[in-house]
């Protein structure tokens, strides 16, 4: 038992408080907004945002962003000198000559190289509406995180002043204002002082206090509850919490059978994760002013959502024990992979695409479709619950009646949502596009896992699969699911869904499925070696 | 019946299975296909296929022979029949979309009215100039025709045009060599330290936009009006553009002088008098100043037959225009005088003078000798012009080479073009059409012939025309929010955005997209589609789910480990 209660503490040890002590200044201007990326945020989460985009990691040096961007707009033009853009490509390492092990660059460093200088110039000959190079895509991006960095240091990236007008028009830079002749000079000053006193690190809180004033002064400011809000999200880690409840669940659930109290310790883990889960929804909801379904990181945190709201409901009709083990199981790791792997799931809230704005019907078919996947997840789990039983031995016959059992009634709601949510897509696309159906690359992947849980529904009434068949297969199945969901936006990249791709973690996926495939082959191979001897 | 081996085995659900397992593997690789290609390929390969359209017809009949067994229904049975039943509607009105169903395009420039939805099928038309021009199917790219294996398209007429080469993005180069009915043309080249940018000129052609230059290549016709031409002065007089069977010819009114006929086109078009400050006095228009204030060309276009007409334009006041006079038959000509003062100030003129020499005019400088291959200075951006070519007699030759399109970028890409023989013609040379091209050639029967190659479309019942195109942004980014555009269809305004389409005679007009390029038209572009299976397909829907769902919650799944699992 002590040996799960220090694993327990090494897991959650991440919770505790970071060490370094930010200044009550740079709390304060936290709250202040800027406009970036098409909307109004606190300066919170745009130091997040860029700090993270720059150097890979949000708290960089184990820094709060919001101190780190202040220091690179402190230093000014000596930011040039500092390594903290993250470069990890190594076809371009070796291209360029730069050390392969080396992970963050000086922009001065990499000025100096005469490859990067003769990059920048081929892009710059590119017309504004060109494509970039596909070969180049990567240095592209490596010279915009440096002209972002040196927009940083002379605060022209700092679009915090409004606009006098309303709140959707253009807001102006710091950099814009100091230049501008007819900007109010209590502004221009204020913004002199403040960038004075964290050059001379001194007199900060004055100066940041009479910035926020002069800022406020030029016209409609954002509501500041609304800019808080979204702090506390930032802050308040939801999703990270709800998936640490459910690991503590898990550990629960593993250690018991049903109905023991430590049984329902783990049920109530899993509950209090679920609220904790429900709680970041809401905050993101609230933030983006919109349900939050739209990109791959969005889908990940709903999927593992549905799969443990399933869970429980199940977990409160049938109390089996093993619906809340494979969900926790499930929700663990797609909300540590969410929380973790931010280059690839993008946790920032952005604006939706035109196409995407204002449409009931997309809201309704995107949840269906995925709380679809959700029950798939589940049942996936319950697979490997089942196979792992089966190669136990036959003699848990009635445990294994009751896992197949869930089992079975996970596909069969992960069945009717998925056709469900994939024939709302068509009333969605005729909505939008003008056709229902078009075999479009998502459209189609939709179809595919769909059939391939069909053909399993069907095979089951032949005598080509039996129960342990079911079983191997579903999870197999799920592989369409992970295509469909996955694959399609970031694996094949084609079609009308393009405003959900984006590149990374393929190599890991593929391992997974490779490993998936391997598992069942062996779990076949065993139970029918068994049987044979059996016989 | 049921005892029927056939019946049975087309009803069973190992069929079924079967045909789940093939349909997921057919639709994978179409994906891969459409991931490694593009959009089209997957298309023609798969989806749209002969063979796929079987698959699917298989799968309806197992359908049908399923539920069809099993009569008269149980109530047990009902989850499966309705879902079943809700699948083969579902099939059904795809297939009916196929045959009745319209997807298209319809691209409409702001002010303009349109009424033609383009498909995305190739198609030649042709047909005698005064008749309704027919389509004919002319897709190349899935068996790309070549010269040891051409493709004959019957046209009409007693021409067939024999197609030698396809390609599906063609870069089209356009250069000049000499011959003896030509028109003076030059290569030339304008430059700074950041642009440089080529481009062939030719007479009579109008003014070409390079950069922040317009750039005009004129004659003079004899000495005097070499003069007019070189001298210090802004020599801007504006154009004159004839539409000749919609094909629009240009000419620098610079290059007109009074009484001297100019050839353009099959026209001969002669300046009687220009009026850079037309005023009416005494019933007579005369020149005020020699400001262009209202500036009026007096001309007359003739054509080859003798036939011609007088008229009198005006640029800033078009609805003025008048025909003074006419002789003969009517000219299928229509002509406009445009007058543009916008970047006027970054003129350069070329002109050519009678001995063949060239001269170089910028702005409202004199005009300096050009020497071949010798940069001169422009005094704008630090910009240089060089004329690295002269031909005093040549022609326009177009050629076309495939261009490889990175993925994703198709849509930019330049159009497909064909390289084709017409047979049945006095032509005996293999000639090029890019898509949107419209040629003229007389057939060995006399007759003459238009031949266009270009999509299949549709024409609407009513037409739509655009009256305003917007535009949204993002608070404080250049991405758009939304684009919306305001059309007027029988006398009535609609707003159509996206995801609020316009509902007209059947058909859905939805913003798809639009084409905002500084200096040119605004054209927004709208997917036009008719679905007339909607309606079953949406019933089917319903069906599938609510079937699916009695299913599931009517019947219980027994489970017996150790045996095959069991079903009723």
């Amino acid at each position: 038992m002590s040996r799960w209660i220090l694993l327990l503490c090494l897991l959650l040890a991440p919770l505790a408080g970071r060490a370094e002590e930010v200044p009550d200044w740079a709390n304060r201007f936290r709250f202040l907004a800027v406009q970036q990326g098409g909307r109004l945020k606190p300066f919170d989460t745009f130091a997040l945002e860029t700090v993270r985009y720059l150097t890979g990691k949000a708290e960089f040096e184990k820094r709060d962003p919001v101190v780190t961007m202040l220091q690179w707009y402190a230093l000014g033009e000596q930011v040039a000198n500092l390594p903290v853009i993250e470069f990890r490509n190594k076809d371009w390492h070796k291209k360029l000559g730069l050390p392969a092990d080396q992970r963050y660059f000086s922009a001065a460093e990499l000025n100096a190289n005469a490859e990067v200088v003769k990059i920048r110039e081929e892009l710059h000959r590119l017309k504004p509406g060109d494509k970039v190079p596909n070969r180049l895509s990567a240095m592209n991006e490596l010279l915009s995180k440096m002209g972002y960095l040196e927009l940083i240091s002379k605060g022209a990236s700092w679009t915090m002043v409004p606009s006098p007008e309303n709140l959707a028009s253009p807001w102006a830079n710091f950099y814009e204002v100091q230049n501008a002749e007819n900007a109010p000079a209590e502004l221009k000053k204020a913004i002199e002082q403040f960038h004075t006193a964290i050059v001379n690190k001194s007199g900060q809180d004055k100066a940041v206090n009479e910035l926020a004033a002069a800022l406020q002064a030029v016209g409609p400011y954002p509501d500041g509850a609304a800019l808080a809000q979204e702090v506390h999200y930032n802050h308040f880690h939801p999703f990270r919490k709800a998936w640490m409840l459910y690991l503590f669940s898990l550990v629960c659930l593993f250690l018991t059978t049903r109905g023991t109290s430590l049984y329902w310790l783990g049920v109530a883990g899993a509950a209090g994760g679920w609220a904790l889960h429900a709680y970041g929804f809401y905050l993101r909801c609230s933030i983006g002013g919109r349900p939050p379904v739209t990109n791959m990181y969005e889908s990940v945190i709903w999927v593992a959502f549905g799969a443990i709201t399933f869970a429980l409901i199940f977990e409160l009709l049938y109390r089996q024990r093993s619906y809340l083990v494979a969900a926790c199981s499930g929700a663990v790791i797609c909300l540590a992979l969410a929380d973790q792997l931010p280059a690839v799931l993008d946790p920032s809230i952005r604006p939706l695409m035109p196409v995407l704005r204002s449409n009931f019907w997309l809201t309704i078919h995107v949840l269906t479709i995925t709380l679809g996947y959700a029950a798939f997840l589940l049942s996936m789990g319950l697979g490997h619950m089942v196979l792992w039983k089966h190669l136990q031995g036959p003699d848990q016959r009635e445990e294994l009646n009751a896992l197949h059992l869930a089992l079975y009634k996970a596909i069969q709601v992960g069945v009717v949502l998925l056709a469900a949510g994939t024939l709302l897509g068509g009333v969605w696309a005729n909505y939008s596009w003008g056709r229902f159906w078009g075999w479009d690359p998502k459209e189609v992947w939709a179809l595919i896992a769909l059939l391939g849980y069909l053909a399993i529904l069907h095979a089951r009434f032949t005598n080509w699969i039996g129960a342990f068949g079911i079983a191997a297969w579903s999870v197999l199945a799920f592989q369409g699911v992970l295509m469909a969901w996955y694959g399609v936006n970031f694996v094949l990249g084609a079609g009308l869904h393009s405003y959900g791709f984006g590149t990374g973690g393929v190599q890991y996926v593929a391992v997974y499925s490779v490993l998936e495939v391997l598992f069942v082959a062996f779990t076949a191979w065993r139970v029918k070696a068994r049987q044979r001897d059996n016989a | 019946m049921k005892r029927n081996k056939v019946f049975k085995f087309l009803a069973s659900i190992k069929l079924a299975v079967i045909l789940f397992v093939f349909f997921v593997v057919i639709l994978a690789s179409a994906t891969y296909y459409e991931s490694a290609y593009d959009t089209p390929t997957a298309q023609h390969l798969v989806y749209k296929s002969p063979l796929f359209a079987v698959f699917l017809l298989i799968f309806f009949v197992n359908i049908f022979c399923s539920t069809a067994i099993r009569y008269p229904w149980s109530k047990k049975q009902i989850g499966f029949v309705v879902t079943h039943l809700g699948i083969l509607v579902l099939l059904a009105a795809s297939a009916f979309t196929m045959v009745a169903g319209v997807d298209g395009s319809m691209i409409i420039q702001e002010g303009q009215t349109s009424r033609r939805i383009m498909l995305n099928d190739p198609v030649f038309f042709v047909g005698r100039p005064s008749q309704r021009l027919e389509e004919i199917q002319a897709e190349f790219r899935w068996t790309p025709p070549s010269e040891n294996r051409p493709q004959r398209v019957t046209l009409r007429e007693g021409v067939t045009a024999e197609v030698v080469e396809y390609l599906h993005h063609a870069r089209r180069n356009t250069y000049y060599k000499e011959a003896p009915q030509g028109v003076p043309a030059v290569e030339m080249r304008i430059f700074n330290q950041h642009v440089d940018q080529h481009q062939w000129l030719t007479a009579g052609k109008g003014d070409v936009q390079l950069g922040p230059a317009r750039i005009r290549l004129l004659r003079a016709n004899h000495e005097e009006h070499l003069k007019s031409l070189i001298q210090a002065g802004s020599s801007e007089r504006g154009e004159l553009q004839l539409l000749v069977a919609g094909e629009p010819l240009q000419v620098n009114v610079s290059e007109l002088s009074p009484g001297k006929p100019l050839q353009v086109g099959d026209f001969t078009v002669t300046l009687r008098r220009y009026l850079p400050h037309a005023v009416a006095v005494k019933n007579e228009l005369i020149s005020q100043s020699d400001e262009p204030v209202n500036p009026c060309l007096d001309i007359r276009l003739a054509d080859q037959k003798g036939n011609s007409q007088d008229w009198l334009l005006f640029a800033r006041l078009p609805e003025l225009n008048t025909r003074t006079a006419s002789q003969g038959e009517a000219l299928p000509a229509k002509l406009l005088y445009a007058f543009d003062t916008a970047g006027k100030d970054h003129a350069l003129s070329l002109i050519v003078d009678p001995a063949g020499k060239l001269w170089g005019k910028v702005d409202a400088k004199a005009a300096t000798p050009i020497e071949i291959n010798k940069p001169q200075a422009t005094g704008w951006m630090n910009l240089q012009f060089e004329v690295s070519k002269m031909l005093p007699k040549a022609v326009e030759v177009r050629e076309f080479v495939p261009v490889e399109v990175e993925k994703g970028a198709e849509q930019n890409a330049p159009p497909p073009a064909i390289r084709l023989r017409l047979l049945g013609t006095k032509e005996n040379q293999s000639r090029w059409l890019e898509r949107g091209d419209v040629i003229s050639v007389h057939a060995d029967s006399g007759a003459e012939l238009i031949v266009g190659y270009a999509y299949k479309s549709i024409e609407l019942a009513f037409p739509v025309r655009l009256k305003d195109f917007q535009m949204d942004m993002d608070p404080g980014t250049n991405s758009p929010a939304a684009f919306k555009s305001e059309v007027e269809v029988e006398g009535q305004s609609y707003l159509i955005q996206m995801n609020e389409p316009l509902v007209k005679g059947g058909y859905k007009f939805f913003q798809s997209s639009y084409s905002e390029v500084p200096g040119q038209p605004t054209y927004s572009i709208f997917t036009v589609s008719k679905d007339p299976g909607i309606g079953l397909k949406y019933l089917g829907s319903i069906m599938v789910v609510v079937g699916i769902a009695i299913m599931f919650l009517t019947r219980p799944y027994k489970v017996n480990v150790g045996k095959r699992a069991v079903s009723e």
